[in-house]
């Protein structure tokens, strides 16, 4: 059983000493009296501390197939992967005391940020957040040092499992691997805070059936819009099966959403420039990165360099209807960034008028 | 015997002092009043909800009951407090809030029975405030007169969440740095894009120079207004469709009520209005007339601003778009 240590009261607290103090007080009480002060003791103790005072553990196993004792309701949480581990956190208002961090000259005035909720919620290191390193190489002492009672890593950097299980019970996630919103709900209850995910999801799907409603009078049968999620790199398109919050939702309010089959794309998984108008679509989303120093406009001139005649050749572009979206919301592991992706996807394709792309 | 009886009340007292008796202090509200209020309030009731009940719920206040109203083929007929059912997915099944009617015909019984220690009233329900008042210390807030934030600061403040509602604006501003730097990166100077805040409805045209979180986010960003919309400030106006094209821009942003209107409608009754309205002006023309939901919108939160703020970036500078050559 795991033992959180008392720091609220203003006198080590253990039963001896408070017994001894009581004696010393309380001289001529008789042993009866010490009976009663026991039990009030013990009362009062369990009856303002509760459940924090010992924690309930679980069993959970994790994917490297580690069986792990956590606690029911962790107090002291590390996440050593900042995006899909400490941004949730951060949504759920989770007791963390730790995270692994990524550091940019060009964002957050070059301070180690956490990625994703510095972005989506401004969160930053300092008092009651420690910087545990960066995400996929943990300073252990530094964990040491916050005496956390549950850490959070990525499967695919568990180099340092052991050293970590050491110090506190360690759940190896692969929180990529995973879809989002399983995966939200998973580090949710790891965190002991599912009632916080079900009450934020259930005002999800009120906004998707909200969107819902959008859609059936603006465009009628959502299947006949397409969209696709396409950022170009040197060596191809990129062209995705499955990306954060961008396919969650589109999927959700039934857009038809193009994809490539295995036999189109390259060695790297990357589609040809030359088959470009493969992915062309009423809407074509791309992405920019804040901390790459990657504004809209260079992504643009990627497409360009990569396709020339990019603009013209493809209907969505052609047309206004290519959308270069901060990545960072696209990789919101968060429920928050979900809701954002409808306002965004909603507003683009059932607010406005768009030229039709006619097949 | 006694110096124990003693040590137990003290230990008692200690730890359930705040149970017991609320320490109070001197609010000063939107008339002027000075109400003694708790200092961190146990009990709150809102009789407005997108005005209060959303950014109560937000800030985590320890609100206990709302006004709410019923509309047919909304949340199965149930009511459910306007802006925050929209934003939050707050209502009165599932919230644990006590409804305490209408925001315009508040259940005075109800609001009594939630045993309130502050009740919060929009200004312009002064003539109520005797009502309230002997019910428990009520809150005045002026909702038009003020700016959005400065109107939510002091209803945290006197929720006792002004710390919370220093970090939700905190988390705001890091996103408008975004956005704003997204902008000159895309737009160079905002100000050479303009912007027009329109509606048309029961065959009239709106220009709005003030419309809730929408307005505070394109003011944020910079963007410009058509002059006769610049000129109104913080007004809105009924404007002659006659002279519709003072108000073309780069682009025009609409809303929609979404329990009695559609997108569908928006257009149809511009269409009506002007006929050939989406060719004679610029923004319809090249498809930069976006409609937003006016109910998440105008719910006071940071919640609605961010929203807004992603909408509003999406639209203007995250693709490209046809400007208005003047």
């Amino acid at each position: 059983m795991w033992v959180i240590g008392i720091s609220f009261f203003p006198f080590p607290i253990s039963y001896d000493s408070f017994s001894t103090k009581l004696s010393q007080t309380f001289k001529p009480l008789v042993t009866s009296m010490e009976k009663i002060m026991k039990k009030l003791f013990i009362l009062l103790v369990l009856t303002i501390l509760g459940f924090s005072f010992a924690q309930d553990m679980r069993t959970v196993t994790d994917d490297l197939g580690n069986v792990v004792e956590i606690p029911v309701s962790p107090q002291r949480i590390i996440a050593v992967r900042s995006d899909c581990m400490a941004t949730p956190l951060v949504e759920l208002g989770a007791p963390m005391v730790g995270a692994g961090s990524m550091q940019s000259d060009n964002f957050n005035g070059g301070r180690p940020f956490i990625r994703g909720a510095t972005q989506f919620y401004g969160t930053q290191f300092g008092e009651g957040l420690a910087n545990i390193g960066f995400i996929n190489e943990p300073d252990i002492e530094v964990i040491a040092s916050l005496e956390p009672d549950l850490i959070l890593i990525a499967s695919w950097v568990a180099e340092s499992y052991d050293n970590l299980s050491k110090i506190a019970p360690t759940y190896a996630a692969d929180c990529f691997g995973k879809p989002l919103t399983e995966w939200l709900g998973e580090i949710a209850d790891l965190a002991g805070m599912s009632n916080v995910y079900e009450a934020k999801m259930a005002a999800y799907e009120l906004k998707l059936e909200h969107a819902r409603a959008v859609l059936q009078d603006s465009i009628g049968d959502p299947s006949e819009v397409t969209v696709v999620f396409a950022d170009p790199f040197p060596d191809g398109i990129y062209v995705a099966e499955d990306y954060g919050t961008f396919t969650v939702v589109a999927d959700a309010l039934g857009f038809n959403r193009k994809t490539m089959t295995e036999d189109m794309l390259g060695d790297e998984g990357m589609l040809s420039p030359e088959l470009v108008e493969a992915i062309d679509s009423d809407f074509i989303f791309s992405s920019y990165q804040v901390f790459f120093d990657q504004p809209a406009s260079q992504r643009l001139e990627q497409w360009q360099t990569l396709v020339p005649g990019f603009d013209e050749l493809l209907h969505a572009p052609r047309n206004n209807k290519l959308v270069i979206i901060d990545r960072s919301l696209i990789r919101a592991f968060a429920i928050d960034g979900l809701e954002t992706m409808i306002s965004v996807l909603v507003s683009q394709v059932a607010e406005r008028d768009f030229v039709p792309l006619e097949e | 015997m006694k110096h124990l009886v003693n040590f137990i009340t003290l230990t008692a007292l200690t730890l359930t002092s705040f149970a017991f008796a609320q320490e109070t202090r001197q609010y000063t509200d939107d008339l002027g009043r000075t109400v003694e209020i708790p200092v961190i309030p146990q009990r709150i009731v809102s009789v407005r909800g997108e005005q209060f009940t959303a950014p109560l719920w937000e800030l985590g206040a320890n609100i206990v009951a709302s006004s709410g109203r019923a509309r047919e083929g909304v949340n199965d007929g149930e009511p459910f407090p306007r802006g925050a059912y929209d934003l939050f997915n707050v209502d009165f099944r599932n919230s644990g809030l006590i409804w305490v009617g209408s925001p315009n015909e508040p259940d005075f019984e109800a609001i009594i029975a939630a045993e309130p220690d502050l009740i919060f009233i929009p200004d312009w329900q002064e003539d109520l405030l005797p009502q309230f008042e002997v019910i428990a210390p009520t809150v005045v807030i002026a909702i038009h007169s003020q700016p959005a934030m400065e109107r939510y600061r002091k209803i945290a403040d006197a929720a006792g969440m002004s710390n919370e509602f220093e970090a939700l604006k905190a988390r705001w501003e890091a996103r408008l740095a975004l956005a704003r730097r997204t902008i000159e990166q895309e737009l160079g100077d905002p100000a050479n894009v303009s912007v027009a805040v329109v509606n048309t409805f029961d065959g009239q045209f709106y220009i709005y120079g003030n419309w809730g979180a929408l307005s505070q986010v394109l003011t944020e960003l910079g963007f410009s207004e058509p002059q006769v919309i610049a000129e109104l400030g913080d007004e809105n106006q009924e404007f002659s469709p006659e002279r519709i094209q003072e108000v073309d821009a780069d682009f025009w942003v609409g809303l929609f009520y979404p329990y009695t209107q559609t997108v569908s409608a928006i257009h149809d009754n511009f269409d009506a209005l002007v006929p050939g309205w989406n060719e004679l002006l610029h923004a319809p023309r090249n498809n930069q007339f976006f409609i937003i939901n006016q109910e998440p919108m105008r719910a006071l939160s940071f919640r609605s601003l961010e929203e807004t703020l992603a909408i509003v970036t999406s639209q203007i500078a995250q693709r490209d778009f046809v400007p208005l050559e003047e």
